[in-house]
């Protein structure tokens, strides 16, 4: 546990030693603010909704967080790429590979480093529409909803990034086979939800987009909390297997 | 200097795809022992480095760092060595400090601990006034420092470096060198080079591997210890040129050449000019050379040519 501590704890600090990390914070708040602001003046400016979907919190707090998660698709690949294939870039990795840390422990400190920085992504995201909190009463249990939903959708993401980083020899690759996987998902999404192919449903499943919908309208389902939770777990345990299997083939 | 060796690797094989990079290696380290592995580009040092470090597993062979497998508890003998790989793995962005401290965690240092090791490893590797420095920011010999001092923070048994002199000025090699010979004194320690003169100056023995066959394993002969090259007008006897003082071998190469292997000290030469004065041998030259190991070196890796005779590297 200590030593996953200590991996976590290095790889959350290179986030913020390099340009990377606060660039992305930057821009990401900046797209986010923009949209946040605009979301507040449509609503301000519609006429009464009624139903699920009515209510501030819905069209303003939930559907901002969720769209950071179209925002994600292509940022979580460029937080996501130097996690292993950036220490085999700069012949860092023999450090990790002869020090007394199991592959698993690599790798699910890395992980949780990445966690780290997107509960701060997150954090950030959220402060906006808690502001709103000074002029309107908010529906905190559908902002917990959208927040659990819209982390664990980002968490995916990085889990799937992880895995690529251990694939990839370079960086950019990762990054790249990250970007093309998750594009794939939502192009998946988008043919099942048009129905201009005859997409089935079971592929349609597949995309992530799909099981937030239901957690920003407040609806916490068993089965999408399986879905992230099931996905996450696999590329993690697939990331830990690719590294053992490095020390075998360099 | 018998006891249990800090490592040890029994029959090491290691295939890349069909290509065999080393065939039956094996070789023990004591505490206290700075040993030399020398090879040709290629010939699989740093192939039985990584495997040390447990960094890559061998396709057949084992490895025990003290009494500890490898395979079998990989973290437990990890713990026990420093590795030095080829390219230093330096994060360039991160201070002296923060890196060594990095790497002191990693191999279980404690919180208590931490400070002092870092300042000690700095110390040793003569990084006193860098600790605040960026990595990125240092020269190559001080960065070169930084890796050594990233392989002996946590205080391992056993040190293993690959090449740590490459790529450095004259003076940053004497500089690391003399950190080298420090560190032999209470760890056991492996280097890798093809610098023969450093392995001389540094090591007690040699490991040489040609074409991931190890083909050589001895101690060096009485450090310092080195050959005269000597042409005289009148050819001695070689038995006159054996009596003198510290000459372990005489080897007559053409009529009037012969090389002396001796003992450390400038007495033989002195002894030699002296007789040859005495004798009227007529001496015409006397060069100086180095010890045997480089004839070792070159009659083990250049050619397959079996027909030359091997030297013996201590008489």
């Amino acid at each position: 546990m200590r030593m996953i501590g200590i991996v976590a704890w290095r790889e959350l600090r290179n986030l913020f030693v390099t340009p990377l990390g606060w660039t992305v914070l930057v821009l990401v708040q900046a797209i986010q603010g923009l949209l946040f602001y605009r979301l507040t003046q449509a609503y301000l400016n519609a006429p009464v909704i009624t139903g699920a979907k009515a209510g501030i919190t819905y069209n303003v707090a939930a559907l901002s967080l969720g769209t950071s998660g179209y925002i994600a698709l292509l940022v979580v690949p460029l937080l996501t790429m130097n996690l292993i294939s950036g220490e085999r870039q700069r012949a860092t990795l023999p450090l990790l590979l002869s020090s007394p840390v199991s592959g698993l422990q690599v790798v699910l400190g890395k992980y949780l480093g990445v966690l780290g920085f997107l509960a701060v992504l997150l954090a950030m995201l959220t402060a906006m529409p808690l502001f709103l909190l000074i002029g309107t009463p908010l529906d905190m249990g559908l902002l917990a909803s959208a927040l659990l939903g819209t982390f664990l959708l980002l968490a995916a993401y990085a889990a799937l990034g992880l895995y690529m980083s251990a694939l990839a020899p370079r960086p950019a690759l990762a990054a790249l086979g990250t970007v093309v996987v998750l594009l794939l998902l939502w192009v998946v999404e988008l043919l099942a939800s048009t129905g201009i192919d005859a997409m089935d449903a079971t592929l349609a499943y597949l995309s992530a987009f799909q099981h937030l919908e239901p957690m920003l309208r407040g609806a916490v389902d068993s089965r999408d909390l399986a879905y992230f939770l099931l996905a996450i777990f696999a590329f993690v345990s697939l990331s830990a297997l690719h590294l053992e299997r490095l020390r075998l083939r360099n | 200097m018998v006891g249990t060796p800090l490592i040890s690797a029994q029959h090491l094989y290691h295939y890349y795809g069909d290509h065999c990079a080393l065939v039956d290696v094996s070789l023990e380290i004591q505490r206290g022992e700075v040993v030399g592995f020398l090879g040709l580009n290629g010939a699989g040092k740093s192939s039985t480095l990584k495997i040390l470090s447990g960094s890559t597993v061998p396709s057949a062979g084992h490895v025990q760092i003290g009494a500890v497998d490898v395979a079998k508890q990989p973290r437990q003998a990890r713990a026990r060595l420093g590795y030095l790989p080829e390219q230093a793995p330096l994060y360039r962005e991160l201070s002296v400090d923060e890196y060594l401290g990095y790497c002191a965690r990693l191999h279980g240092v404690g919180a208590k601990h931490l400070s002092a090791a870092v300042e000690r490893a700095r110390q040793r590797c003569g990084l006193d006034n860098s600790g605040a420095r960026l990595i990125g920011t240092l020269s190559k010999g001080y960065q070169q420092r930084v890796g050594i001092a990233q392989a002996i923070v946590h205080e391992p048994d056993v040190v293993l470096l690959d090449e740590p002199t490459s790529g450095l000025d004259p003076v940053q090699m004497r500089d690391i060198r003399a950190v080298i010979r420090e560190l032999g004194r209470d760890h056991a320690v492996l280097l890798s080079s093809h610098l023969l003169a450093e392995v001389e100056a540094i090591c007690a023995r040699v490991l040489i591997l040609h074409h991931g066959h190890l083909v050589f394993t001895e101690s060096l002969g009485t450090p310092g210890g080195g050959i005269l090259r000597a042409r005289f007008g009148t050819t001695p006897q070689t038995a006159a040129l054996a009596v003198l003082p510290g000459v372990n071998a005489v080897e007559q190469v053409t009529e009037h050449d012969f090389v002396l292997r001796h003992d450390a000290g400038d007495a033989t030469a002195e002894a030699l000019v002296e007789r040859a004065v005495q004798q009227r041998w007529h001496l015409q030259a006397l060069i100086p050379g180095r010890g045997s190991l480089e004839d070792v070196f070159v009659a083990l890796t250049c050619g397959d040519d079996t027909s030359r005779r091997v030297a013996p590297p201590c008489a």
